[in-house]
């Protein structure tokens, strides 16, 4: 039973680091401060939920188990916050999102094709 | 004093003390300067003049919990993928149901767990969003989502739209 629970506990933490991988991709790739805020509170935060998950089911007690929750819950908080007060200053500071209101040259349509 | 300030006295104990157990890692022995900590911890900490619905937030954690796995896949999936075509709209979101507040605070930060979306601005009668990749149903989630807010303040909602 430990012995699976640590296995899930490994499937856990190796999903979570291909999230944070997902939102450094993002961070690099993505246009803009208001779009690369979305790759930094989306997938890593998905990405350390995964993680202190994992490793609270590898937890020697149920305190240590809580106390990695707890620390995904604070991370949520406050990378929620932040992020809104990130893109409101960068907003008032006179950045404009890049928009799509016109197609992108490589493209041929606006809609994006998969749902 | 009346129950509800009792009661909510209980719950910020109970709430502190968790945490201190979890802190400790289950300690006894630490106990010790853990409760003068709880003590001082509860009587300084700021009133709040406003009630969550214990059901709702309950039915509101999985909900959000799911919007948070989907929004991480999202991200994950457009950065990934080969091409960088992205449909990013700004939009605004007009309040339907909640007051000007916490109740608005709250649903701006849960706005950011809502697969591609992002609080930009709270003005006074609407909330811009920054959508990353907008699709036809993105306005109606945020209005399903507003709802779910009020039920969690415990706000009366009208039914229009």
């Amino acid at each position: 039973m430990t012995e699976a629970l640590h296995w899930l506990g490994y499937a856990f933490v190796a999903a979570g680091i291909l999230f944070f991988l997902a939102g450094s991709l993002g961070l690099l790739r993505f246009p803009d401060v208001f779009t690369r805020l979305h790759a930094l509170t989306k997938a890593d935060n998905l990405g350390l939920g995964l993680i202190c998950l994992g490793l609270a089911l590898q937890a020697s007690g149920p305190a240590e188990a809580v106390k990695y929750l707890l620390i995904w819950l604070l991370m949520l908080v406050a990378s929620g916050i932040g992020a809104t007060l990130i893109a409101s200053t960068a907003l008032a500071c006179g950045l404009a999102p890049r928009q799509a209101d016109r197609p992108p040259s490589t493209s041929t349509s606006q809609r994006p094709t998969e749902q | 004093m009346s129950i509800r300030h009792w009661q909510a006295w209980a719950w910020r104990l109970a709430i502190l003390s968790v945490l201190w157990w979890a802190i400790s890692g289950g300690d006894p022995a630490s106990w010790a300067w853990g409760v003068p900590a709880i003590v001082a911890a509860a009587v300084l900490m700021p009133t709040f003049n406003w009630h969550l619905r214990p059901m709702a937030l309950l039915l509101l954690i999985p909900h959000a919990l799911w919007l948070a796995l989907r929004g991480g896949l999202e991200v994950a999936w457009l950065a990934c993928r080969p091409s960088l075509n992205l449909n990013t709209r700004v939009v605004e979101h007009p309040w339907h149901y909640l007051p000007e507040g916490p109740a608005q605070l709250f649903m701006a930060s849960l706005i950011n767990l809502v697969p591609g979306t992002l609080a930009l601005r709270l003005a006074s009668g609407s909330l811009q969003v920054h959508v990353l990749n907008l699709h036809d149903d993105t306005p109606a989630s945020l209005v399903r989502l507003e709802r779910r807010v009020a039920a969690l303040f415990g706000i009366a909602i009208d039914k229009e739209t």
